[in-house]
């Protein structure tokens, strides 16, 4: 099992293989709709509708733009607008930039992350609803 | 960028995911789930072996070992086709190379500098530049690439 995992603390340890996971790099921008099974991590620009059923990783450097549906996330990047839902826990870091609804079940904020917009708490049924038209890619 | 120097710096569409619109980039690029929509990068794509892309594709060197039903390639330099691909479409390029059992359907187009510089130009004129958060993109009259709400 172990065989071929890479001790790398950029994702966390529970993805199995480093090319599980997606990765929008500095410098690349994506336009559209993104639907995963896997995690996620992004340095680069995305704008359009963000599907996850793992954990999304938003480094400094990223902007977002547009909605997001996942189990985890933990943001330190900017988002110039959308909203987004959580499955679980949404983190967000210090010196992240956020401007949009949060939907979510658990909800962490560090000191000096900045995020202009409104909170709510959302059940499981109700982020299956909101998530499903992403989700469908998936099929 | 020595190859792999680090693998933050190469994007990546992973076995299980989908993706449907536009992507830009002045990296490297590694899709294994399902692309759908246009594609432009200044570095290298690697297509895995269970990878689906459909779209337009403007690349610097491409490595081709999945699936492409409907589709174009522009390659400013070299076109791997690899053993096991299976390629439904137009493919331009300067340098071809092709594995026994690459499967390819669709027209082979030899493609010089200036015509891929034309091509490069007209369909993405902001590939080659950081991500400068720039709103006029381009004007992306291709409809079905638009990704958002086109379903």
């Amino acid at each position: 099992m172990s065989l071929g995992k890479e001790t790398n603390n950029v994702m966390p340890n529970n993805s199995s293989n480093m090319n599980d996971v997606n990765r929008i790099a500095y410098g690349a921008e994506f336009k559209g709709d993104l639907a995963t099974a896997n995690d996620m991590r992004i340095d680069g620009d995305f704008d359009g509708r963000l599907y996850c059923e793992g954990r999304l990783v938003v480094g400094q450097k990223a902007t977002i733009k547009g909605d997001i549906f996942c189990t985890d996330v933990d943001f330190s990047g900017t988002m110039t607008g959308g909203n987004i839902y959580t499955r679980e826990t949404l983190s967000l870091k210090g010196g992240c930039s956020v401007h949009g609804d949060l939907f979510f079940q658990r909800f962490q904020v560090e000191l000096d992350a900045k995020f202009t917009g409104s909170c709510k708490v959302l059940d499981e049924g109700e982020f299956a609803k909101v998530s499903a038209p992403v989700a469908a890619l998936l099929k | 960028m020595d190859n792999n120097a680090n693998l933050n710096e190469v994007s990546r569409i992973s076995a299980g995911t989908a993706f449907k619109g536009e992507v830009t980039t002045s990296g490297d690029i590694r899709i294994d789930g399902k692309f759908d929509g246009r594609l432009s990068s200044k570095g290298r794509l690697v297509v895995g072996e269970g990878a689906q892309v459909n779209g337009d594709v403007i690349c610097q060197n491409v490595d081709f070992s999945g699936k492409m039903s409907k589709g174009t390639i522009y390659v400013a330099d070299t076109l791997s086709l690899k053993s096991g691909c299976m390629v439904d479409g137009d493919l331009h390029y300067k340098r071809l190379q092709v594995e026994l059992d690459a499967k390819i359907n669709g027209s082979l187009h030899a493609l010089d500098d200036a015509e891929f510089n034309k091509i490069a130009n007209q369909s993405a004129p902001a590939a080659a530049v950081k991500p400068a958060a720039k709103p006029a993109q381009n004007e992306t009259k291709n409809d079905d690439v638009t990704g958002k709400g086109n379903e």
